[in-house]
């Protein structure tokens, strides 16, 4: 049944690498066989020469909300932020239109922000003092830009409302920002008037806009924020980056100074996507374009870089511990950057864990999706293992 | 327990689950075809003992001519040759059942499909320049057909063709109908694409299987990567809300293989993770095989 191959000195080739071709620039091909590609199977791999350990935890119940969806989780203190809807989960056009927030104490929830626009709030919420950092957009059809989007701050202890950037019309609209917030300042990237990306931030407590100033031959994107430095992904280090649409644009891991406005490289690795900065550690997940992603980690300063384990999702820091969903294990991970100690956090008797999470303190707040958990949603937490990582 | 479907107002497995594959009316020919391939279905979720997947949506789903286009509203246009292909792969469907199955893509696996398989496929980046995933899906899965079958000929079908055939309008988006005509347009004449309903993972796994394992058809997906009921199935579609095109070249037990336009290298999600997918997107769960 298998019919002529039109270029089979190709197909030759890239079964001799193992059923997957290399890459061109604009084309991979994935050679049939019956042999699992690359990808197929991977192993969390600490380089800490740890064995992996098990750490059974018990969830808590924090608040439950009923047939509503949970779409992010953010923390700033005691306060626990969440995007969620209007309507219950029964009705199929239902879109994330709040963001409440409740004291971890004493969960009493309240609206603190709401879809303006008719846009959806399904992003993420990013948290700094009484400051809840989130996006509203709508996607264009089914294209990979969007009918509009806007990047908002608001307090939660006053509701007062910041509207950090928009975009209604023009270039700007192909690529939806990628924001963070910490120490008082909000930074995203954004695309200008002339489709470049630009790094921009907002000081929360001077009220100021500032634009970095970064050399025009890199691309930025992915901004991340810990005390006087801004990490991002440095794009224009990436073979593939003319291709890439902003949900997959990867590259080396930059770090600008705000003080003295220096940059300095701290992966050139093209591979890196969505870094996260806090305390003196950055981490990102390395997407390689053929096997496992890895969850991957450098000083702020500088230094060799640490692969914590794989197929990592969303993976978070506090700066002295990184939590990530290990998507071929079904279970949170933990590896404490001081230990070394790579922890299977094997929460409750869910099969699977998969949720939205938010790292709080020594808690993580995590909210499973409905069809996981009994047609309704509950946020729960549990507490790290102290002695483990 | 094993998917049922139902078919002209008739239950051939039981009353009370939903349709798994697309209806069919008609002709004598196409109504035993189809209740073939609900009987097959049936046997092959148990033989594999893949699982039964999740809850499907809380209300029931509705069909579109646009987005989520029956059985009739696919097939209205269908040539005589493409009736023979579809009803031809449903025949060896109800071969594999019976266990009379003569064709295999592999040497050791004549008649049966094999447990896992990966195909070819050429991956197309949908692109920055470029506007969605519906093409790129397309050019995708055309580049397979082209590999084995020479249909469409040789050489493959560019981006660029793809979409000014599909006669793409930026603003708007891809429809399932339109990749549906798009993959049906003459140019390729081994397979006759049909957007078939799914009621669970293992219906999923099962078209991919089928078409992937048994004949090197890839098969598409469309869906959303974020609904309240489901959250974000995709691993590497956290936080975002996206309608969302992307072709299978391969699968193994638990697991599909696709070459997502997006991020454009090799991908396998679970069967579970890929039907959560489907089931986000507000129309009825369907694959395109």
């Amino acid at each position: 049944m298998v019919g002529r191959t039109p270029d089979p000195a190709r197909r030759a080739v890239g079964r001799t690498a193992g059923c997957l071709a290399a890459l061109t620039l604009l084309i991979i091909g994935l050679e049939g066989c019956a042999e699992p590609p690359s990808s197929a199977s991977s192993t969390a791999t600490p380089s800490g020469n740890q064995p992996l350990a098990v750490d059974r935890l018990d969830p808590h119940d924090w608040l439950s909300l009923g047939p509503y969806g949970v779409g992010n989780l953010g923390c700033s203190g005691d306060e626990i932020a969440w995007t969620s809807s209007t309507q219950p989960i029964s009705k199929q056009n239902n879109r994330n239109d709040v963001i409440k927030v409740a004291n971890l104490t004493a969960p009493d929830p309240r609206v603190v922000a709401s879809a303006r626009h008719g846009g959806d709030l399904t992003d993420a919420l990013r948290a700094t003092g009484s400051w809840l950092v989130y996006l509203e957009y709508r996607q264009n059809g089914q294209t990979s830009s969007a009918d509009f989007w806007y990047l908002n701050a608001v307090n939660w202890t006053n509701e007062q409302l910041i509207g950090l950037a928009s975009a209604t019309s023009g270039p700007a609209l192909q690529e939806l920002p990628s924001y963070d917030a910490a120490d008082g300042r909000v930074v995203w990237n954004q695309l200008n008037s002339t489709g470049e990306s630009i790094l921009r931030m907002y000081d929360l407590g001077k009220g100021q806009w500032t634009t970095l100033p970064l050399p025009a031959t890199m691309y930025p994107v992915q901004p991340t924020l810990s005390a006087n430095s801004v990490v991002f992904v440095d794009n224009s280090t990436d073979p593939y980056r003319a291709q890439e649409d902003f949900f997959s644009r990867r590259g080396s891991i930059r770090r600008f100074d705000l003080s003295t406005n220096k940059i300095t490289t701290l992966s050139s690795d093209p591979s890196a996507w969505m870094p996260q900065a806090r305390g003196d550690e950055v981490i990102w997940t390395a997407m390689p374009s053929t096997g496992p992603s890895a969850v991957s980690g450098v000083q702020l300063e500088g230094g060799p870089i640490t692969a914590f384990g794989s197929d990592p999702v969303a993976p978070l820091t506090d700066g002295s511990i990184v939590v990530w969903y290990d998507s071929s294990d079904l279970n949170f991970m933990a590896f404490g950057l001081s230990s070394h100690h790579l922890v299977d956090l094997k929460i409750g008797n869910w099969p699977d864990i998969r949720s939205v999470f938010a790292l709080c303190g020594d808690r993580v707040f995590f909210a499973l999706p409905p069809v996981l958990d009994g047609s309704s949603s509950t946020i729960r937490y549990f507490v790290l293992p102290a002695g483990q990582v | 327990m094993a998917p049922s479907v139902r078919i002209d107002g008739e239950s051939l497995l039981g009353d009370s689950e939903p349709s798994s594959h697309p209806h069919v009316g008609g002709t004598t020919v196409r109504k035993r075809a189809a209740m073939t391939i609900a009987s097959s279905f049936g046997a092959m979720a148990i033989l594999m003992g893949v699982p039964t997947g999740a809850l499907a949506s809380e209300s029931p789903k509705p069909h579109d001519p646009l987005n989520a286009p029956t059985f009739q509203q696919q097939s209205t246009n269908w040539t005589s040759a493409q009736f023979q292909a579809y009803n031809a792969k449903l025949q060896e469907v109800q071969d594999l059942a019976n266990g009379t199955a003569s064709l295999g893509t592999q040497p050791n696996c004549i008649g049966c499909i094999p447990s896992s398989y990966y195909a070819n496929m050429n991956v197309v980046y949908e692109g920055k320049a470029d506007c969605m995933c519906g093409p790129a899906t397309a050019t995708e899965m055309f580049s397979t057909l082209t590999q084995y079958y020479n249909s469409p000929p040789y050489p493959y079908l560019t981006l660029s063709q793809v979409e000014a055939q599909m006669k793409i309008t930026c603003s708007i988006g891809t429809y399932r109908y339109q990749l549906q005509n798009e993959m049906n347009n003459g140019s390729q004449h081994v397979n006759t694409y049909v957007w078939g309903d799914v009621a669970n993972a293992s219906a999923v796994h099962y078209d991919t299987s089928v078409d992937v394992g048994l004949g090197q058809y890839p098969v598409g997906y469309d869906g959303e990567t974020y609904s309240s009921r489901n959250g974000y199935p995709l691993d590497n579609y956290q936080g975002v809300n996206w309608d969302h095109y992307f072709p299978a070249y391969g699968y193994s037990p638990g697991y599909l293989y696709v070459a997502d336009p997006h991020y454009a290298y090799d991908h396998h999600y679970t069967d579970e993770a890929v039907y959560l997918f489907i089931d986000n997107f507000p129309y009825a769960n369907q694959v395109l095989w």
